[in-house]
């Protein structure tokens, strides 16, 4: 017991210093510490963004988060307050200077309006690179291909920016440390299956984020020293059911998650490019690196962005069977068009699988507390309803 | 009355009206248009009571290829920009699916009517990118309503010959999917090549009246300025009409005459407008000119960019094959791919050709391909060239969100301000 203790002195601030890297104090830390070695850091605006050839070029790919504060009216002068609020927080945090420390921006034309984003970047001139890779929007020979020939230009340009060739040995050992990363992640989520799982929601989101702006080595000998601990950890909520899966974009912001816990529910699993997707695929080392980077990238779990929405749908519905979910949040942002086109047909395959489900549009950043509050409760009794209804066990 | 029936009523009220009431400042031609437009629908409305098979295109994809092989495609989000008697209903439908309220409104109108039935449904769908994402995805949510299969053309990023391969690659693939998918639907390049002469012909009148434009007065009202014929179908009259068309505006500018009277300003319109109300013959009242409407493909259709035509060898250094001329224009939008250079740089173009003193934006609502890049492009305009730039935004179709005197109002003071404060020209 007295061990027990002990392990927990010690490595639960070390877990919550993980799972608060990407706090706004935090955040630009380990950019910072980058740069202070000579280091290029590289902003990476897409979760489609091969992070592993910035890394191959002795970059950091950090992926930015848009100020969480509400005051955007920088970003106003360019946007219109009904475009996609993620892009616009952005912005607002690149015009406010709080991303002057970023070398460059690297990002892909995953929608329109990260598409018109790197327009007004490249219009404003404010860093010297601002590179948007095309992703095709198809799975498929061709779309690998097409992705492939990306990956070439991107590798190119950042040659160019850093002044030195990336090497093949460089780009593999990027790749070997990034699957490494996403190995680790994925174990840790399959803890996420047990009654009561280590990590609640809140926390998980917390761990990919920093994930996302940690030097990967560092990250991965920090989730390896914390996995002993976390596998016997207990977590602090005292209500796991109903268990919740959360789908959503650009949710990278834990208080959303610890709001829908606080109501008395667990985040069981999520399904959100700064969560699951951002590591579930690992990359085939047997084939060429920048085929397989592409192949994996394009073909991967899937956003409503990419037009194979069956398969992003099936991937749900598997892991509401896998990690045994008694209800779906769909949490798209405000003004995510391409979300929103597939809402209908979301709605109606979770329907036809039996799911509970409730659609509920978000602000990028925390706000309007207590209206989610009550649209989420009420979902939440209607679960617990239907679980007692159905005679499951509680 | 479905959609299709709606629009024969209304081509035919507008042909009796003209013969009725002639407004001579609309061009003659219109008659020819419409007449065109009314046995495009009638013909549809057939082709759908005989069960033919019909194609939803979310973008525009290779039209001709597709009707070379016996289907009937649908445009979606050019006949929502004809709907809006219609839109009410079509939203009412399309948010009780869950759709969430403030969005395009030209890509969400048609799959409303698609699920009313009052449209033909689709027996394949095909998304295309090559303008915005909510075209393309227009068609993949009826597809998933309709349960019809579906093909995706993704567009590249550049206008380099492997982003030009990439896409005739996919044109392979599409025609594969069609003959597989539609039994007895079969490619036939002799009938494509022939489509295509005609449409260089076509094109080639629309490089004549884009000339023509550049008259001062402007020879064109604003109502006539974005007139479009049907181009899923290949009717041999529109290059009639465009001929007559043209015709007239010659004799209009061998004449000297200007279709606004006491013309005081000269505005290129940009993106959309409240298609519900008559805003091009309020801006005719204020005495403003529109030489111009810009919308994606102007740029093309009108040769005032560097995109190629049909049969232009400049464009990639060589001729081109049937199926890459059809490839082609899936790429020379200027609203896709790396667009704001390209849209800046066409606009900026425009303005000095058709000799424009401001231009007016109606940012569509939902439409983060316009309204995103927008602020750059009004202010690239008014750096090098001087222009002043009125920004609107607001809906297509959607009656109840729109304010019309605020509207009216707004734009009256813009043209008063540029009329007190432009330069000579």
């Amino acid at each position: 017991m007295g061990m027990q203790q002990h392990q927990a002195e010690e490595m639960e601030p070390r877990f919550q210093q993980l799972v608060n890297a990407n706090s706004e104090r935090n955040r630009a830390r380990f950019a910072l510490e980058w740069k202070k070695q000579g280091r290029r850091v590289i902003g990476v605006l897409c979760p489609y963004v091969p992070e592993e050839v910035i890394y191959a070029a002795g970059m950091l790919p950090w992926r930015i988060t848009g100020t969480w504060q509400e005051d955007v009216s920088l970003a106003l002068a360019y946007r219109t307050p009904n475009l996609d609020l993620y892009c616009t927080h952005v912005l607002q945090s690149i015009l406010a200077g709080e991303l002057d420390f970023l070398d460059g921006i690297v990002m892909s034309n995953y929608d329109d309006d990260r598409r018109r984003l790197g327009d007004v970047l490249a219009y404003l001139r404010k860093f010297p690179l601002v590179h948007v890779m095309h992703l095709p929007h198809v799975d498929g020979e061709n779309s690998y291909q097409a992705f492939a020939r990306s990956i070439r230009t991107l590798i190119a340009v950042l040659e160019e920016l850093g002044g030195s060739k990336i090497l093949p040995e460089s780009l593999h050992q990027a790749i070997g440390t990034y699957n490494d990363t996403r190995r680790l992640l994925i174990e840790l989520y399959s803890l996420r299956k047990r009654k009561a799982p280590p990590v609640s929601g809140s926390e998980a989101l917390g761990m990919v984020t920093a994930a996302s702006i940690m030097p990967k080595d560092k990250f991965n000998q920090e989730l390896t020293i914390l996995k002993d601990y976390l596998d016997k950890r207990q977590m602090r909520l005292a209500i796991l059911r109903p268990r919740i899966l959360v789908s959503s974009t650009a949710l990278d912001n834990p208080a959303y998650f610890e709001l829908i816990e606080q109501l008395g529910s667990l985040i069981a699993m999520d399904d959100l490019d700064t969560g699951s997707r951002y590591f579930w695929n690992t990359v085939d080392t047997s084939q060429d690196p920048v085929y397989a980077l592409a192949k994996r990238y394009v073909s991967r779990l899937a956003c409503p962005r990419m037009f194979f929405w069956d398969k992003q749908i099936e991937q749900v519905i598997d892991w509401v069977r896998e990690f045994d979910i008694d209800g779906v949040l769909h949490f798209p942002q405000m003004y995510d068009y391409p979300r929103w086109f597939g809402v209908p047909y979301f709605e109606s395959r979770l329907k036809e699988a039996g799911v509970p489900m409730m659609t509920l549009l978000r602000e990028y950043r925390l706000t309007n507390v207590g209206q989610l509050k009550t649209r989420i409760q009420a979902f939440l009794e209607v679960i617990r309803a239907q679980r007692y209804s159905s005679g499951a066990a509680r | 009355m479905n959609f299709l029936e709606a629009e024969i009523a209304k081509y035919e009220r507008r042909i009796q009206r003209i013969k009725e009431r002639p407004d001579n400042s609309m061009l003659k031609a219109n008659t020819l248009l419409y007449e065109i437009w009314r046995d495009y629908r009638k013909r549809q409305l057939e082709a759908w009571r005989n069960g033919e098979p019909f194609v939803y295109c979310g973008g525009v994809p290779p039209l001709k290829i597709l009707s070379t092989m016996g289907l009937w495609p649908i445009y979606l989000a050019g006949l929502g920009d004809r709907a809006a008697t219609q839109a009410p209903e079509a939203f009412g439908v399309v948010h009780s699916m869950g759709y969430p309220d403030p969005a395009c409104d030209r890509t969400v109108v048609p799959i409303g009517l698609a699920i009313n039935g009052s449209i033909p449904p689709p027996r394949l769908a095909i998304g295309c990118l090559g303008v915005c994402e909510a075209e393309g995805a227009s068609a993949l949510w009826p597809a998933r309503f309709f349960h019809v299969p579906t093909f995706c053309f993704d567009h590249p990023y550049e206008h380099t010959q492997e982003d030009l391969h990439h896409l005739v690659r996919q044109v392979h693939d599409m025609i594969e999917f069609v003959e597989r998918e539609v039994p007895g639907a079969k490619y036939d390049e002799s009938k494509l090549a022939k489509l295509q002469k005609e449409a260089e012909r076509c094109q080639q009148v629309y490089r004549e009246i884009y000339e023509l434009r550049k008259a001062v007065p402007c020879p064109v009202s604003g109502p006539d300025v974005f007139t479009m014929p049907p181009w899923e179908i290949n009717d041999p009259r529109i290059l009639d009409w465009l001929e007559m068309q043209r015709d007239e505006i010659r004799e209009r500018v061998e004449r000297g005459h200007g279709a606004v009277p006491d013309e005081r300003l000269r505005v290129a319109w940009l993106v959309s407008g409240p298609f519900h109300f008559p805003f091009m013959a309020f801006l005719n009242k204020l005495g403003v000119a529109v030489p111009f409407y810009e919308f994606g493909r102007a740029a093309a259709l009108f040769g005032y960019l560097d995109f190629g035509s049909y049969g232009d060898e400049n464009e990639y250094g060589r001729k081109l094959s049937p199926i890459e001329e059809e490839a082609r224009p899936l790429n020379n939008n200027t609203w896709g791919g790396r667009a704001t250079e390209r849209r800046i740089q066409a606009i900026m173009q425009m303005c000095v050709d058709l000799k424009i003193d401001a231009l007016i934006h109606y940012q569509l609502a939902g439409c983060p391909c316009n309204i995103g890049a927008a602020g750059i492009l009004a202010d690239a305009v008014a750096k090098e060239l001087g222009l002043p730039n009125l920004m609107l935004e607001g809906y297509e179709l959607d009656q109840e969100k729109f304010n019309q005197r605020e509207f009216e109002q707004r734009i009256r003071d813009f043209v008063d301000i540029c009329v007190r404060t432009r330069k000579k020209r």
